[in-house]
Order: C-alpha cells, then sequence, then structure tokens
C-alpha cells in the first residue's frame, strides 16, 4: 500500500499540500511575494516538516490516544523553536523579514495533518520520506508562486538573496522590467496566482 | 506500561532539554548578531565611522569624535502610516538638525509605501539638514518643503509629521540629554 513511488508521488503532485490538499496557506500566500522570502519559509517548513513526521513515528508506539495529540503539538512546536533560533544564528537579516511566519510554522496544518495522518500509522523510514515529500511539494509550489508574483509584480528575479546566501547573493538579481504589475506582490495577488495554479494543475490531472 | 501522562511529561522534558540546549549554544551569537545590525543601523543614519556611539538610554544613542559631542541618535516611531508601525533612528546634531534618518522597521506596501527604505529609494535623504525653525513641515502639495513620493501620500505624510514630532522631542529634552551625557562621562 505504501511504497516510496506513492508516497513521493503524493506529496509532489497528487496529493500536493497547497494545491490539493490547501494546507498552510497562510505562509503560503504570506511569503511568496519574492523568491527570496518563498526560499528561506519553504526550505525551514521542509526541515521542520521531516524532523517531526520522524520523531512522532519514532514515539508513535507509545502515544496513547488521550495524548497523541498535544504530544504532536508539542514535537513541532519544539522543532519549529529550534528552526527560529537556528534561522537567527546563521540568517539574522532573512529572520528579520520572515521571522514572523517562522513562528506560524506550528500552526500550519501540514504539519498536524501529516503527523496524524501518516507519521502516526507508519514506520520511521516512510513518515520521514512523506515528510521530506509533502515538504519538497509545499516548497515548490512557494517557488512557483514567488518566482511568478516577484517577475510579474516587481520586475525583478533572485532580489534580496543575499539574506540567504551572503554578500555572494548581490549579483544574483535579474531585472526584466522597470516597475511591475504592482497587483501580484500585493495580497490580491497571492490569492490570484494560486487560484490559476490550482486550475492549470486541475486542467492537467484530469 | 507507563501511563500516558508520565510519557507525555518525559516527552515535554525531552524538548525542554532540546531547546535550552540549543538556546545556551547559540545565545551569545545570536545577541551579537542583534546588536551588530542595530549598530549597523546607527552607523548608517550618520553616515561617518569615525565617531563612536554610545547608548544613553533605550532608543537613545549619542555620537562624539575626540571627545566631543557631535549629536544625538533616537529612535522615533508613528502609526499614521500605512500598515502599523513606522520606526526610525534619526541623528541629529547638537543644534537640532537632521544628520539623517533611517527606517529601521516598516510594514509598508511593498513596491509603494516602502520608499522610505534606503534599500528601494533614496527618499529619506530629503530630511538631511532640515530643522524644526527653518523648514515647513508638511507636504508640497499642501505648501510645505517635503515631496511625497507618488501613489503613498499616507506615507510620506506620517513620515514627515513623525520626523517633526522627533525633532520636537529633542528640543524638550535637549537640557536632559546633555545632562544624560555629562553624567555619562563623570561616571567613566
Amino acid at each position: 500500500m505504501t511504497s516510496i513511488r506513492t508516497i513521493t508521488a503524493e506529496g509532489l503532485w497528487t496529493n500536493n499540500p497547497a494545491m490539493v490538499q490547501l494546507l498552510g496557506l497562510c505562509p503560503l500566500l504570506a511569503v511568496s511575494n519574492t523568491f527570496a522570502s518563498a526560499l528561506g519559509l519553504g526550505l525551514t517548513t521542509l526541515a521542520v516538516l521531516t524532523c517531526s513526521n520522524l520523531f512522532i513515528s519514532l514515539f508513535r508506539g507509545l502515544l496513547h490516544d488521550s495524548i497523541r495529540l498535544p504530544a504532536q503539538i508539542m514535537v513541532i512546536a519544539s522543532f519549529v523553536t529550534l528552526a527560529d533560533i537556528l534561522l537567527q544564528y546563521w540568517f539574522f537579516d532573512l529572520h528579520q523579514r520572515i521571522g514572523l511566519f517562522v513562528a506560524l510554522i506550528v500552526t500550519n496544518c501540514i504539519l498536524l495533518g501529516r503527523a496524524t495522518s501518516f507519521a502516526s500509522r507508519n514506520a520511521i523510514a516512510y513518515a520521514t520520506l512523506d515528510g521530506f515529500m509533502m515538504g519538497c511539494g509545499f516548497l515548490g509550489v512557494l517557488l512557483l508562486m514567488g518566482t511568478i508574483r516577484e517577475v510579474i509584480g516587481l520586475g525583478t528575479l533572485f532580489s534580496n538573496m543575499q539574506l540567504l546566501l551572503g554578500d555572494s547573493g548581490h549579483n544574483l538579481e535579474l531585472r526584466f522590467w522597470e516597475s511591475g504589475f504592482l497587483l501580484l506582490v500585493l495580497p490580491p495577488g497571492a490569492f490570484l496566482t494560486l487560484g490559476c495554479i490550482i486550475a492549470l494543475k486541475n486542467r492537467f490531472s484530469t | 506500561m507507563k501511563s500516558p501522562v508520565t510519557i507525555l511529561a518525559l516527552l515535554a522534558a525531552a524538548c525542554g532539554l532540546l531547546i535550552s540546549t540549543l538556546h545556551a549554544l547559540t545565545e551569545d551569537t545570536i545577541i551579537e548578531n542583534r546588536q551588530q545590525y542595530a549598530a549597523g543601523q546607527l552607523q548608517a543614519v550618520l553616515g561617518s565611522t569615525s565617531e563612536t556611539i554610545i547608548q544613553l538610554d533605550d532608543g537613545l544613542y549619542f555620537s562624539e569624535s575626540g571627545g566631543e559631542l557631535t549629536g544625538f541618535i533616537f529612535s522615533q516611531s508613528t502609526r499614521q502610516g500605512y500598515n502599523g508601525n513606522i520606526s526610525a533612528w534619526i541623528a541629529i546634531n547638537p543644534a537640532q538638525k537632521i544628520r539623517g534618518v533611517r527606517v529601521y522597521e516598516h510594514q509598508e506596501t511593498p513596491g509603494i509605501g516602502d520608499k522610505i527604505d534606503t534599500r528601494v529609494s533614496q527618499w529619506i535623504r530629503n530630511f538631511d539638514g532640515a530643522t524644526l525653525a527653518e523648514n515647513n513641515w508638511s507636504l508640497t502639495k499642501n505648501g510645505g518643503d517635503f515631496d511625497h513620493f507618488s501613489g503613498a501620500t499616507i506615507t510620506s505624510r506620517a513620515m514627515v509629521n513623525s520626523v517633526q514630532a522627533g525633532l520636537l522631542t529633542a528640543q524638550d529634552n535637549s537640557i536632559k540629554w546633555n545632562k544624560l551625557v555629562t553624567g555619562y562621562h563623570d561616571q567613566h
């Protein structure tokens, strides 16, 4: 029933957290206005999701039904706190920009959703892979939205990459035109972009 | 089989231990990062690296060069912007003339209101050299001295008002701040 192939396909495409399950929309819509912040939050979510799935699967035998939810939330919250500390340690400037949304990863339904529906019922290797693939699926959609919104909305791509890469990131910015179609960077643009992506996805998968 | 509560408690202890260990390991660097970031912002307001910046109070600094007072840097916030707080460092010389203004925290609309940020536009330099008495503190379209940037009258007006309010505070507290500097020198 569960194989590496189905877990991969589910995470990346058929059951993609952002395009099919429509989970984690708050960070998805909020930080996808530029490629750099999308990449930063996407990678953080990926790391937290993989680790929390691994841990929850590891302890699944011990977790009685009555304490399963609090225990899962506690594990997730712990990993988010760890990620928050590490971000401040390595990428302080980036943390200044996306720090607010890092704390919100705890409330990202993808994490609790995968913990409850997959990690607490499957072996460690599968659970870890599921966390990783779901994280990749989420990261992929974040990056796609970040690219579309930044290119059309601001006319640039890879701006502010120095927040992630240090000084070498300064030269990465590509400029396509002077000023963009601003609506795409504003909140309504996030909904429009996601709507178009979901529509296209549905068009190709049926 | 242990009771669920014991397991939950043990798990909580393990999580707590993990977080506090990492916190203890990284704390010093994080505090250093934070101070470096704030200090970088302060240096940028002055536009000079030869002066020493010394903290007097929360959000209040003075700068000196060769033992001589070169001015004050203080934090000024306003809620009149388009979205939330706009906080800026304002640097003045001892004669209450603006040396520089730098916004260090804001959530203005990207692409419109964020032109107050030097990473986006140099608009904020319009305040350089301004004083309370010699300038008319409103936008040019209201007969004042400061141009607004297109599309963001609210943000521009908020900044003009905020800087003016900052200068008023500086004027009112001038004697107190100078006393603080004297006090600092007496202690060190």
